[in-house]
């Protein structure tokens, strides 16, 4: 175990989120559970973080240096034990019941003591929002109940999304590129499916996932009109993991090429109709972009409570090196930076769990699907929840608790936010190395590793030019002629 | 200027093709695998090209060629490698005090080395840190040197250490020494595993009563600060062109992909940001270059408002060159983020060069402090 003697960050055993994030505290005032639970959020990753992640992160960033394809099983066990792979459930369902203010609580911990470890499990909660998206309860409660099973029989399931295609890059994320892009997987429709021919690249935790919903468009003239989302388990016949990519950071977050060669996909499977992908698709990044900003704000914060360390410890001319006034004016100069956009990111996640997909968890019709558990897994219930008229209904309920305008407007927030974010973690993880020098960039002081993780943030889930210009043409567009 | 770059066309030329023959297609593995003997087996190859003798006067038998044409070369160098570039910056640094001296001894026995065993230089000055401090102790009037370096390039592979020590109360005292390898009492730390230059084995050195002869002692006594200052400018001038060799690289790698990448209806070198970024890129190329040249060339604009200061042309040229490198990752998108297609490791590298010999807002710090304590 790691320990350190400046009870600060990571070290703190009490929870800071109301005084990282002091607009948290007046709605503490008219909702003290909600508050509560997020702090008791932040207790629970922290430790997990501390006990679990940061003894490990170094080594475990070497063994992914040498064999990109490491996987930690011990972390995953910590992870599973821990139910952060179906914390988004509600406790009923044998989940954490988590609100996203308490996920965003518990990840800033858990991303700041390690990243790329985190993020394979933080992104495995993705199935989520993609079932989420058009919430047909038929596919929530496959999902559900197949993550639920797993993690009762402790055997990892992992899903993953594969949007990016190669020499496309992440057109297919928004509209504009999409439209003139040039897909290369090929989609036939065939008796009772698709059939899908082609790779994807670039897909995270595509080579430890045992189901990958494939963006994909059926005309390869017409992208952005034709894009749908298949669903494939990859023990399916022509599935096969191509290249596990060298990456420069987040190591233990693998980066797989996916090949897939006659894949048969039975409309059962088809989870998005052709047609209706960009919507999806826009729904996802809706939420996800503005949490890579997370990401940003907890390598900045894992950086700067380490050069804090450091410059303790180091003396220069008798004096400590935090003595220093421009080592100070940095360190404060850093914070208030994070604490800046650390207020901006958790207006989004309240606004996330008020207005978007996280209400829903809160709303009557859920709390009705909340069924035990063990009437959960029966065939019964399978059988109701596989109705399509119940899908169509509960689809219906969702898109008049979460229409299209309010996808939009936190697709454009999340755009803002994952470029602040990240350009966050960048320079801050840039600027504690120039404090700490040559001798504190050294492997094992750990800082230089959060500086090589932090410039993933600013490429991954749509390259942060584009994000820009979709938050523009979002904000702007509108009022200028 | 001009002419006096010309001047080096048939050097250029002939260390372009070394470069493209030896170094350019093996460096990424290397890198992979932090591989420092490749390092030591194109030293041993360079040797064919003069490469290692470059600074050395002609009467040890060496090339002769200026500070500048050093610069040049390792600007070229770091085009393809920057960790093999780095590796003869410390080596031509090392030499400067021991050709300043003309220490026959030490140039004799980097000239005349055999190819299978080079000798190589490298240069270590005071470190900033109290736990990193060298000191020279006097015992029956004998000199001895005790304490740990800060971290030293090149000292894995080296032979010849070249070192400036604080040699009394006041920082204006330093003396430089010529340490052999195997001097009694001399050993190496653990190595310094950094995220770029990572073919270039850094290490700190360890003095435990190591005994020096007054032999190895260069110049006078006590009186090497300004052979030091002169010394670190050079080293802090090489760092700025090698930033300049890999904005270079940054830019060719950013431009070939930008005009093969279709997006939004056209290749993306046809949008403006992408442009900016490529241009600004031209910008700090252009500027750096210029800064460092001139730090060889002062005498040819010689400022007394703007001196050619290698510190600042350093901090201008390496802050250019990581943001060059952050920039063309960007214009890549994930291929950029990937060690296979080059660009991250130039960015790890640029990094690491940044900080090399002092960070900027340290350097910032240090070259206002030093012109307080001139004053006082």
């Amino acid at each position: 175990m790691i320990t350190s003697n400046i009870k600060y960050g990571l070290f703190n055993d009490e929870s800071d989120l109301l005084y990282n994030a002091p607009s948290l505290g007046k709605l503490k005032k008219r909702f003290p559970q909600y508050i509560k639970n997020a702090e008791k959020a932040q207790l629970y990753g922290r430790r997990l973080a501390r006990d679990v992640l940061l003894p490990k992160a170094l080594e475990t960033d070497e063994k992914c240096h040498e064999d990109p394809t490491f996987f930690d099983q011990e972390v995953w066990k910590a992870f599973n034990d821990a139910k952060i792979n179906i914390c988004w459930l509600p406790k009923e369902f044998g989940g954490l019941g988590w609100s996203m203010l308490d996920y965003a609580a518990a990840a800033e911990e858990l991303l700041a003591a390690d990243i790329g470890n985190a993020s394979t499990h933080l992104f495995n909660g993705f199935w989520i929002m993609a079932v989420v998206s058009d919430m047909r309860l038929d596919l929530f409660m496959h999902a559900a109940r197949e993550i639920i099973q797993a993690n009762n029989k402790k055997r990892p399931v992992f899903f993953s999304w594969a949007v990016t295609e190669p020499a496309g890059g992440t057109d297919n994320l928004f509209k504009e590129p999409c439209k003139t892009g040039r897909p290369t997987m090929e989609i036939e429709k065939m008796s009772g499916g698709y059939q899908l021919n082609g790779s994807k690249c670039f897909i995270s935790n595509g080579s430890l996932a045992h189901y990958v919903l494939f963006a994909a468009s059926v005309d390869r003239e017409r992208p952005l009109e034709t894009m749908g989302c298949f669903f494939v388990p990859t023990d399916s016949k022509g599935f096969s993991v191509g290249r596990v990519e060298h990456k420069m950071g987040q190591k233990a977050f693998q980066t797989a090429e996916l090949v897939l060669k006659d894949v048969f996909v039975p409309d059962k499977n088809i989870w998005v109709q052709p047609g209706k992908g960009m919507q999806h698709t826009t729904e996802i990044l809706s939420v996800t972009s503005g949490s890579v900003a997370l990401n940003g704000i907890a390598v900045a914060r894992g950086a700067v409570e380490k050069c804090i360390q450091f410059a303790c410890q180091k003396k220069t001319g008798g004096l400590r090196l935090i003595d220093e006034n421009w080592v100070q004016i940095a360190i404060a100069e850093m914070l208030g930076e994070i604490k800046a956009v650390r207020s901006r990111f958790y207006d989004f996640v309240i606004a996330l769990d008020t207005l978007h997909f996280a209400s829903l968890m809160t709303k009557v019709p859920m709390k009705l699907a909340m069924i035990p558990r063990e009437l959960l897994l029966t065939k019964p219930c399978k059988w109701i929840t596989d109705q399509k008229r119940v899908s169509d209904i509960t689809s219906a309920y969702k898109k008049s608790i979460v229409p299209e305008e309010t996808v939009n407007y936190f697709k454009s927030y999340s755009s803002e936010l994952k470029v602040t974010g990240s350009n966050l973690g960048m320079k801050i993880t840039s600027r504690v190395l120039d404090i700490v020098g040559l001798e504190g960039m050294t492997r094992d002081h750990g800082i230089e590793k959060l500086f090589r993780d932090a410039k993933l943030l600013q490429i991954y889930d749509g390259i942060n030019q584009v994000h820009s210009v979709q938050h523009f043409n979002d904000e702007f567009r509108k009022v200028i002629r | 200027m001009t002419q006096s770059v010309n001047n080096y066309g048939a050097i250029i030329k002939e260390c372009s093709r070394f470069a493209k023959k030896e170094i350019c297609d093996q460096a990424l593995d290397a890198d992979f695998i932090s591989n420092s003997k490749w390092l030591t087996s194109i030293w041993t190859k360079s040797m064919a090209v003069d490469l290692p003798l470059l600074p050395i006067p002609e009467k040890f038998n060496g090339v002769g060629e200026s500070e500048l044409c050093c610069a040049i070369i390792l600007d070229l160098l770091a085009s393809d490698c920057a960790g093999i570039a780095s590796a003869f910056a410390f080596h031509y640094a090392g030499c400067i005090p021991i050709i300043e001296d003309q220490k026959t001894n030490g140039l004799s026995a980097i000239t005349n080395a055999d190819p299978k065993k080079p000798v190589i230089a490298t240069i270590i000055f005071p470190s900033d840190y109290d736990d990193c401090q060298i000191k020279i102790k006097e015992k029956k009037g004998k000199l001895y040197l005790s304490g740990t370096s800060g971290l030293t390039g090149n000292a894995g592979h080296a032979n010849i250490f070249t070192v400036f020590v604080q040699d009394g109360a006041s920082p204006d005292e330093i003396t430089c020494i010529m340490i052999h390898k195997d001097t009694a009492g001399f050993s190496m730390g653990k190595p310094g595993r950094l995220p770029g230059l990572k073919v270039n084995p850094f290490q700190k050195l360890i003095f435990n009563d190591a005994w020096i002869d007054t032999d190895a002692i260069i110049g006078q006594r006590k009186k090497g600060r300004s052979l030091m200052e002169k010394t670190q400018n050079s080293f802090n001038g090489f760092i700025a062109a090698m930033a300049m060799g890999m904005i270079r690289t940054a830019h060719k790698k950013a431009l070939e992909y930008a005009g093969k990448r279709y997006q939004s209806g056209e290749m993306i070198i046809h949008h403006s940001e992408m442009q900016r970024m490529l241009g600004n890129m031209v910008t700090k190329l252009s500027v750096g270059t210029s800064a460092y040249l001139r730090v060889f060339n002062e005498d040819k604009l010689d400022l007394p408002y703007a001196s050619a200061d290698g510190s600042a042309a350093k901090i201008f040229c390496t802050d250019s060159a990581l943001e060059a490198t952050s920039d063309a990752i960007q214009i890549l998108g994930g291929y950029g983020y990937m060690h296979e297609y080059g660009m991250e490791k130039l960015m790890r590298d640029s990094k690491v060069l940044n900080l090399l010999g002092g960070s900027s807002p340290n350097l910032n710090v240090k070259q206002i402090a030093k012109n307080i304590q001139k004053a006082a």
